[in-house]
Order: C-alpha cells, then structure tokens, then sequence
C-alpha cells in the first residue's frame, strides 16, 4: 500500500494554550483512517490544518512527498464533509453538489451528468431541485458526502459527520459510509468521539488523549495490544495490577502482587523493568480449582447479567479490586458474596505496561 | 380539545392583527387617499368626485418632472449608500471580531438622534464657514469657501446619504452576520478562491438585507422634504416638498393628497417589482 498523506511533528497552540503536541502519523491510499478522542481533544484541529483551514504552529503536512503548509484550501486536492454539514442555503441540492465543478469551469452538461450521477450514489436522484433547509438531517448528510465526492478529492475529510443524528440513521449512515468508501476508492480521514463507530468503520484508528496520539492501529490492534494503560482500559475494560518481578527464567517471570504470585511467559523483546503494571481483560480471568499457579480472592459483588455473570472481587486486605467477566451463570449461582475462589489469568492475552 | 384550543387562540390573534392594521393604517389612508378625487374652491373642499387633480399632475409638466429629477436623487442617493454600506457591514460581519456590536451600535445611536438636528448638524459642516471649509482653509488649500457643498443638490445628497446609511448597513450586516463560518470555509473548500466565495455564497446570501435596506433608503429619500428645504437651498424643490406646500402654504389638500397618492403607487410599485426580481434572481 502507497503512503499518500504524513504528518511530521506537527503541534498546533492557540497563544498559551496547546492543542495537539508532536502529532505523526502516516495515512496508506484508500483507507479508512480514524481519529477518534473525546471533545476539546484537539481531533478537529487536525483535520482542519489538513483540509487548510488553520496552519500548523510546528512540524511539516506532506501530501505524496510535498509539504503542504502553505498551500491555499482551493489548492488541496481535498473534501470536507463538515459537522454540520455547511450546504450552501441559496442553493438547492443539485447546484450544492454540481458547485465544485462549477468552479472548475466545467461545462454544464458535463455537470449535469455527474451530478446526476454522483446523486444516485448517495440515493438522492430524486431530490435535486430541493433547498437544503427541506431536507432531514440524513439527507443532508448525503448531500454534504455527494458535493465532495464529485470533485474526486485524493482525501476526504470528515469532521465528526454523524454526530448530529439519532441513534438509529446513525447506524444506517455507518453502513452507507463503509460501502461507500469501498465503492468509491477514496482515503477518508474520519472524525469521531464515538468508539463502536470508529471501530466499525476503520481500517485504522489514531486514539488522541490529552493532544497527544496514545496509540495507531487496526481495532484489533487496539484491543488485543494496548501499548498504554489508558489504551488498555479505553477499548473495553482491563484490570491494571501492580507487580514486582521474583525471579525469571528465559522461559516465564513470576511476579507477586496484592492478588498473589503468578507466572506470566517471559517475552524478552519487551522492554519491562523489575516493576510494571500487567494489564489483564476481565474475560480473561478465569475461575479454577486451587493450584500452585492459582490466587484466592475473596468476592465482593456479582451481577447477573443473564447466562454470564461479572464478579468483583478483592483480595485479602480488601485494598484492590479484580473484575472477572463471561463468568458461566450456572456457576456463578453457586457462589456467594464473601466467600474465596481460586483465579488465573490467561496469561497470553495479558499485557505489560512500563509506567 | 387542545388543537381547537390552539385554533381559537390563533384566529383571536389574526384577528386583532387585521382589525388593527384595517383601522390604524388602512381606514385612515382610504380616507387621506380619498380627498386626492376632490377639488377645491378657494378654501374649500368640494366633497365631489373629479379626476382633476390628476389630470393637473399630468398637464403641467413641472409636477413630472420635479417627479422624475426626485426619483432620480432617490436612487443615487440609494447607490451612494449600498456603495458606502455594503463594504461597511461586510468589514463589521466578517472582520470586526469582538468590537462588532459596539461598532454596530455606534451606529445605531445617531437613529435616536432627532432627524432635524442631524440636519443641522450636516448644514454645521458642509456650510461656507463650516467645518470642511474651514479645515481647507487653514490648510491654506483655498482662498474663499468652496459652494460645492451647501444650497445645492450635491448637499441634498450627501446629507440624505450621511442619515440613511445606518438603514442599509443594519439589515445587510444582519444577513451577513448569520452566514455561518463554515458555509464560507466550504466554498474555499471547493476550489474557491476568495473573490469566487463572495460572488457566489456571500453575496447571493446577504443580497436580501440589502433589498431590504435598499428599499427603506429609497423610499426615505424619495418622499424627504426637510433635507432638500433646510440644505438644498434653490434646488431642494423635490416632489416632498411640492406635496407639503400644498397642504401648507397653498391649502390645497386634494391636489397634495393626489400627488401623495403618485408617490405611494410608484413606490407600492417598486417594491414589489424589487421583491419579484430577487425572487427570480435566487431560484
């Protein structure tokens, strides 16, 4: 896969105020690129001083090995599809989508058949002498996608676009995005706060935390190798245990910790001190008969939750707390609040964090 | 139950709206409107119906052509302002920042002002020993004070265009005021540049506020008589002023009420002809 868009070192501050710190990431042709963070993230800032609407105050965009800095917006090979969508109100929907060819000096029945063409695409065909304001959300949403779509931009860029709608066309739009994108063979650079639709929709997801990216991968990625702790519980749930190396062996490490000794596989490319953070799912703990390997923590709550259960439990001293899920309800009925069971991690699916 | 509720509470109010508008403004207008089809014997009203007041209008050619020269300092007193006005609200929209209401309301305040004495006021700087006379005399740029600027229609128009001006900047920049950013930011978006993105989104967009300023400027322009009688001197005969020396001095109600009756049909006139052209102009 080619590269088509990098983003060197770039940092962006308002005055005092820092938005986004030493930013870098590559974005491969024709994917589907997530930013996902939460609001004030500075996420929108990054893909405005891609499109061009704000300059970067450090650090190099580079478009197919150009630097784009200075480059005007009507220069960037580049859609927007914006958050609230910014149809043009004096328009109705076939002039919006034709208005980027319009500029470009297109001839009009040229036009006329892409427009056309592009509206059928987004199911639209039969709405293009409606004015923006009569159309629902959705279809706003659409029109918004066709009038960047026909320009044949090498990027498009979304800036949060379904954060506007309900539930239910939220769904309906995730999927149309996806077959869309596949149709169409354009790289779109995604804006969202919401992790199932980053998930759903991407190839990759970039995860902004405190103006910095926390980790770049695929959503497996993400979810199975957490690099951080924040990572680690951002996608699901994680049970973060302090832990101090025993001994080691070119094999396994055991490790103590307020749970109990236990063995983790000995992963010599890792770079770990003698103490660290082990990171466990709570689906991967499991509940076993007692054995050499095997921790006894005493149970504090279980919540029914149909044919699985979650227990919390805590350890001797009652001062950390382990979350265990997927817990078979038949057995989980057996148990009782206060009484000992014997856990084990599954110990491949574990993580280790140097803090 | 709650929607004839809501129906009844909606019908009371269109009513009193009509009834209101049907004797406050209509009844009296019918009834001003009606003497024009009168006549006069020295000082009084012959209640009779007769077209001789406009049959007078168009006879005697000074009435038309006041008419005419009036319509004319009308509109370029109107293309002064939107001249002068548009830039001014667009600047106050796009690129006064935090400062915009107070700059908005600067100029508001002189709307408070009573129109006499801005007239005045005009007349104390255009004037022979007014302030821009002075100034260029001190400045050693003339010998003796310039008359382009007092008791002539060059000073009708500048007074008239000085006391309208915030008419026509306040409805544009209102329309401006409200397109959002990001309608902008999408036109560049598309390959505008900057001229393209005001040609075909900020000005399509504003163009109805400034209809609507247009037309408060020319209609205030066309029907003033103070301005052109206090600075005009023996140009400022416009059509306003005929209208009011025949309910003044001459006493002739019918015939004012006819040549008011011209003025308010010509302007009916252009008003809705204005509203159809920017109707079609935006589908």
């Amino acid at each position: 896969m080619s590269e088509i868009l990098e983003l060197k070192n770039v940092s962006k501050q308002y005055g005092e105020t820092k938005v986004l710190d030493n930013i870098n990431f590559k974005i491969n042709n024709n994917e589907f690129f997530t930013i996902l963070g939460s609001s004030g993230s500075g996420k929108s800032t990054i893909i405005r001083m891609i499109g061009g609407f704000t300059k970067p105050s450090a650090g190099e965009i580079i478009y197919e090995n150009n630097i784009i800095n200075d480059e005007p917006i009507f220069n960037r090979p580049f859609n927007t599809v914006f958050q609230d969508y910014a149809l043009f109100p004096n328009m109705n929907v076939f002039d919006n989508v034709g208005f980027g060819l319009k500029i470009k000096n297109i001839n009009k029945g040229e036009i006329e058949k892409k427009v056309l063409d592009v509206l059928a695409v987004v199911g639209l065909e039969n709405f293009s002498k409606r004015m923006p304001q009569e159309l629902s959300g959705g279809q706003q949403q659409r029109v918004a996608l066709a009038r960047a779509i026909i320009c044949e931009p090498k990027i498009i860029l979304l800036d949060e676009p379904l954060g506007a709608l309900d539930a239910e066309l939220r769904k309906q739009m995730q999927l149309f995005l996806k077959e869309i994108q596949k149709k169409i063979q354009i790289t779109f650079i995604f804006i969202t706060h919401d992790q199932e639709e980053a998930i759903f929709l991407s190839d990759r997801i970039a995860v902004l935390n405190k103006h910095k990216f926390e980790q770049i991968g695929s959503p497996k990625d993400l979810y199975y190798s957490p690099q951080t702790t924040y990572m680690a519980k951002f996608f699901g749930e994680c049970n973060l245990i302090n832990c101090s190396v025993i001994n080691e062996d070119s094999k396994s490490v055991k490790v103590s910790s307020k749970f109990g000794n236990f063995v983790i596989p000995n992963n010599a490319t890792l770079n770990r001190d003698l103490d660290f953070v082990y990171g466990i799912r709570p689906e991967e703990v499991k509940l076993v008969a007692k054995n050499e390997n095997s921790m006894r923590v005493k149970i504090r709550d279980i919540s029914f939750k149909g044919s699985t259960s979650t227990i919390n439990a805590t350890n001797e001293n009652e001062d950390a707390l382990l979350k265990i899920q997927n817990i078979s309800s038949n057995i989980s009925q057996s148990l009782s609040v206060g009484t000992y069971i014997d856990v084990e991690f599954n110990t491949e699916f574990g993580s280790i964090f140097t803090e | 139950m709650n929607s004839i509720s809501n129906y009844f509470n909606t019908s009371i109010w269109t009513i009193v709206s009509f009834v209101l508008v049907i004797f406050l403004i209509l009844i009296p207008l019918a009834s001003f409107l009606s003497y024009s089809f009168f006549t006069v014997d020295g000082t009084d009203i012959i209640h009779e119906f007769s077209l001789f007041n406009f049959k007078e209008f168009f006879v005697d050619e000074i009435y038309i052509r006041t008419f005419v020269r009036t319509i004319f300092l009308a509109i370029i007193v109107m293309t002064c302002c939107i001249i002068l006005g548009y830039p001014v609200a667009f600047f106050l929209a796009r690129y006064a920042g935090r400062y915009k209401y107070a700059i908005l309301l600067m100029l508001i305040i002189p709307l408070f002002m009573s129109y006499i004495i801005k007239i005045y006021m005009m007349r104390s700087i255009l004037g022979y020993s007014g302030l821009i006379n002075k100034v260029l005399a001190m400045a050693g740029l003339i010998d003796k004070p310039l008359e382009f600027f007092l008791w002539n229609q060059n000073s009708v128009i500048i007074t008239l265009v000085i006391i309208l001006l915030p008419l026509i900047i306040i409805p544009t920049f209102t329309s401006l005021d409200k397109i959002p950013q990001n309608i902008v930011e999408a036109s560049f978006d598309l390959g505008c540049k900057p001229f393209q993105a005001f040609k075909y989104i900020i000005l399509p967009i504003s163009f109805p506020g400034l209809v609507v300023g247009s037309i408060f400027v020319f209609i205030l322009a066309l029907g003033d008589f103070v301005t052109p009688q206090l600075v005009g001197g023996t140009s400022g005969f416009t059509y306003g002023k005929i209208i009011y020396s025949n309910f003044g001095m001459a006493f002739n109600w019918p015939f004012g009420a006819a040549l008011a009756s011209v003025l308010l049909f010509v302007s009916v006139i252009i008003i809705l002809l204005t509203n159809y052209l920017t109707k079609r102009l935006n589908k």
